[in-house]
């Protein structure tokens, strides 16, 4: 999914040679003040809280409510307030405005929101979702079962254009048992349903929902919306859980990386999401200003279509796995701010097997496309900014594969562009922190809708197959250590990198927590427990 | 000697509609002509603009789904849009809609272009405005000044602080203007227009100093070297040595008899400026996340938003169109032969 750093061709070009004019232009300005000012309150005391390479995970204080916070929040796409769209702005809607059925805990761990439980029968084969009583949403409305059909069909819908349409994928009917009570029958036994729902916006609205009209459950209510531009959130006072904390929070979206960082510097606005590690730098030192980060489980695969051409030999992809220099792209294409990831994804999932690595070794590579006879290899790699740091993977792959003598020619379009097709010859993408199971099911299994490079494999189906089914979490985490170890040996990406959450704020604001594998929104999760200091 | 110097400000002026303006019979016949033309080229753009639209990879249905998009998805959504109809349908719909000033609704807001761009127009004449009204007399002024001081140190200086204006690209300016004046060395003004929606921009005045500073600064270098070399060629010319020889005071000579010939190509710099403004803004209000309309067309064509891109362009269109007109207009005011040839 896209972060809304979009740009037309012509405008991408300019982006990076901005980049590279904000350092020169921040070196310059660094020789143009008198005294070394800049390098005095250059140093680093990180105020209280962990830090990692890039700053803070955590801020603590003293919660206090009140006050009205000013973020500065990506947007691309100005579109209604519709949390169960993809949409890159919506973000902050998504988590503060509505709710989920099932959330997650910064490690993946199933939370119950909504719903209040998800009761299976024997062999999962029908889920029972107990609803939460005494929801009401913003104009008063009670949340009840009606709502809850409502919104699931409206999901299931195609001109929707839910995302959340495939997790639903293996409900074959629902059923109302009565206001609080709805009943799922699934195509067969399902596990592990409920916990392939939460991230991928399925979230609850009312029925007759018109998204020109926002109205949700969730711990802010919105006040003035306007698309592209800003967007006006106050505290719901009658909010069914812990309240939120600030009383108002001012959303304005500023497309632009460098233009969000440079509101926070001038002191326009209190917090900003979504930097990169060169914005990073520029807020870094800045007094009164803090940067929080911290890894998460977003990836940057290199996709590589096996259903035709050279990529269907098994010894050529590994020979790119084994050519790509994993540390270098995290170092140039995100800073340094990234995990080594060894080409499947899930960091933080709790069935992640880190004990599967691979050493860079471009000999092996070159002898692996030799027998390939693919010794003078050549393709396209095509990538958009859809992410920070996924032009540079691009690049970077291109320079490492160039040492196993393979040429990559990268080719850079616009995300219009870029979703223009279903199915590049070779490109990289983005996939958001989901667990394993979710993306094995939108991307990796044969059914998987967006499974974009066609790689079909009948032990990584039937490892899926039986960890979706079952109820035993241990059976479940065998099968999903199993789907690793197939993807680590015979998968279709190659991932290099895990990111970063990163987000900034003035030190006036608290009860922020960076250390959160499973978004790279941290900052916009965390909005009803800020509060300023 | 007034025919003189007029004749000398024609040729320092490309327009040679004026011309045409003084062999007609009437003002109003030739602006009826004028305005027929530019409805002309206007439907010429928005053709254009529609061809370029749909040679554009992707539509609003794949930007709209992102990267998860089902083909069902897509195929639904294009239904929604009406973006699976035949291309010449599409057309004759939009031009229908076109010629009684509805631009439809857009494809990304899902609500009525004239209602998402209203507010963005007033914010863009603002800062369009501003700019004009300080970098006209601005560099009239420069101008003035380095043609009377010519080939002093004054005229060189400025012309190598021009030269060094000129050939850094508008966004670097603006940035070094950021970095200058709001995050790094100085803290004065705001890095970024924060202009809440249904603000006027004029009630933020201090958002709008760096955008507008920008933007004076892409353009007083290249009029104020445009007036110094008419203002050059007014002062080398007879009826200034004339009235030099006469024994006027300097200041007279150049503020009473040669300054009112140098005004004319200020008109027409006037509109060169304001055209290549509308450009600019496209660039500038995106630097500055500004919300206006240049803003909104980088956002529209990011978003293969149609009618949003075609609205906007035609009004960029029509105001470049209006813009000459006016510009011709005052030429023929301004200039005392062609005033007289029409009142005959």
């Amino acid at each position: 999914m896209s972060m809304g750093e979009s740009s037309e061709g012509r405008y991408e070009d300019r982006s990076l040679s901005r980049r590279k004019l904000l350092q020169i232009g921040g070196t310059s300005a660094l020789a143009l003040s008198a005294g070394g000012l800049l390098q005095a309150c250059g140093g680093d005391s990180e105020p209280s809280g962990g830090t990692t390479a890039a700053g803070s995970t955590e801020i603590t204080g003293t919660p206090r409510a009140g006050g009205t916070l000013r973020l500065a929040a990506s947007g691309a796409a100005p579109g209604p307030l519709d949390p169960q769209i993809i949409a890159p702005d919506l973000e902050t809607a998504y988590y503060n405005v509505y709710e989920e059925f099932t959330g997650r805990d910064r490690r993946f761990q199933p939370t119950n929101v909504l719903v209040e439980q998800w009761e299976p029968n024997k062999d999962a084969s029908v889920w029972t979702a107990h609803l939460r009583r005494g929801v009401e949403f913003h104009d008063g409305k009670t949340f009840d079962a009606d709502d809850f059909i409502y919104s699931v069909n409206r999901i299931l819908d195609p001109r929707t254009g839910a995302a959340g349409i495939v997790a639903f994928g293996a409900v074959a009917r629902m059923r109302k048992r009565d206001a609080h009570t709805v009943e799922f029958t699934m195509n067969g036994p399902s596990g592990a349903f409920p916990t392939t729902l939460p991230n991928t916006r399925t979230a609850v609205v009312p029925k007759g929902f018109d998204p020109t009209k926002p109205n949700g459950t969730g711990p802010y209510r919105v006040v003035k919306y306007v698309p592209g531009q800003s967007a006006t959130l106050e505290r719901f006072d009658n909010y069914w859980g812990e309240k939120a904390l600030l009383d108002r929070i001012e959303i304005t979206f500023i497309a632009d990386g460098t233009a969000r960082a440079n509101a926070l510097l001038s002191g326009q606005v209190d917090a900003v999401h979504r930097l990169d590690s060169s914005q990073v730098n520029q807020i870094k030192g800045h007094p009164g200003l803090r940067v929080l980060s911290g890894p998460c489980a977003q990836t940057g695969p290199i996709q590589l279509p096996v259903d035709h051409g050279v990529f269907k030999d098994l010894r050529v992809r590994q020979a790119l796995r084994l050519a790509v220099d994993r540390q270098q792209t995290i170092d140039i294409g995100l800073g340094g701010l990234g995990t080594p990831a060894y080409d499947f994804y899930g960091l933080g999932d709790p069935a992640f097997d880190s004990s599967l690595k691979r050493e860079r070794d471009v000999e092996q590579a070159k002898s692996l496309l030799k027998q390939a006879g693919q010794s003078d290899l050549r393709f396209e790699l095509v990538v958009a900014p859809q992410a920070s740091g996924l032009v540079e993977t691009a690049q970077v792959f291109a320079q490492n594969c160039a040492d196993a003598g393979v040429t990559v020619k990268v080719r850079q379009v616009d995300i219009g562009t870029f979703y223009s097709k279903p199915q590049w010859p070779s490109n990289v993408t983005s996939w958001p922190g989901f667990n394993i199971l979710t993306i094995a099911q939108q991307a990796d299994t044969s059914r998987g809708p967006y499974n974009r490079t066609r790689w079909t494999d009948a032990e990584f189906d039937a490892a899926y197959a039986k960890a979706y089914a079952t109820l035993e979490e241990s059976e479940r985490t065998d099968q999903v250590q199993t789907m690793q170890q197939v993807l680590f040996e015979r998968g279709s990406w190659v991932v290099p990198w895990f990111g970063y959450n990163i987000g900034a704020t003035t030190d006036k604001v608290a009860g922020t927590n960076a250390d959160d594998l499973t978004s790279y929104d941290f900052l916009v999760r965390d909005l009803s427990r800020m509060y300023f200091v | 000697m007034a025919s003189e110097s007029v004749t000398n400000t024609m040729a320092a002026v490309p327009s040679p509609s004026s011309r045409r303006v003084a062999a007609g019979t009437s003002v109003w016949g030739w602006l009826a002509r004028r305005l027929l033309t530019g409805v002309a080229v206007l439907w010429a753009v928005g053709t254009l603009v529609f061809i370029a639209t749909q040679a554009l990879p992707g539509d609003t249905s794949t930007i709209v789904l992102g990267s998860t998009a089902t083909p069902q998805q897509i195929a639904a959504l294009q239904q929604q849009f009406g973006l699976d109809r035949p291309l010449l349908e599409q057309y004759v719909l939009w031009l229908g809609h076109v010629v009684t000033f509805d631009f439809g609704d857009s494809l990304v807001a899902r609500e009525p272009v004239t209602q998402l761009i209203g507010q963005r127009i007033g914010n863009s004449l603002v800062l369009v405005s501003l700019s004009v009204l300080i970098s006209l007399p601005l560099s009239f002024l420069v101008g003035l000044l380095t043609a009377a001081r010519r080939d002093r140190p004054l005229d060189h200086g400025v012309s190598t602080v021009s030269l060094v204006l000129a050939s850094i690209p508008d966004f670097v300016k603006g940035l070094l203007l950021v970095l200058l004046f709001a995050t790094t060395v100085f803290h004065v003004f705001p890095a970024v227009s924060l202009i809440p929606a249904g603000d006027s921009a004029l009630s933020h005045p201090d958002e709008l100093v760096l955008p507008v500073a920008t933007l004076v600064l892409s353009v007083v270098p290249y009029l104020s070297r445009l007036f110094r070399a008419s203002m050059i060629e007014v002062l080398d010319s007879e009826y200034i040595q004339v009235a030099r020889l006469k024994g006027l005071p300097s200041r007279t000579v150049l503020l009473r008899h040669a300054a009112p010939n140098a005004l004319v190509p200020a008109v027409q710099g006037a509109a060169l400026t304001l055209a290549y403004l509308l450009g600019g803004i496209v660039l500038i209000e995106f630097l500055f996340g500004f919300p206006g309309l240049g803003a909104a067309l980088s956002e529209a064509v990011n978003g293969r938003d149609l009618p949003v891109i075609q609205a906007i362009v035609l009004l960029f269109a029509g105001a470049y169109i209006v813009f000459n007109i006016l510009a011709d207009l005052a030429t023929v005011y301004l200039t005392p032969r062609l005033r007289t040839e029409l009142r005959s």
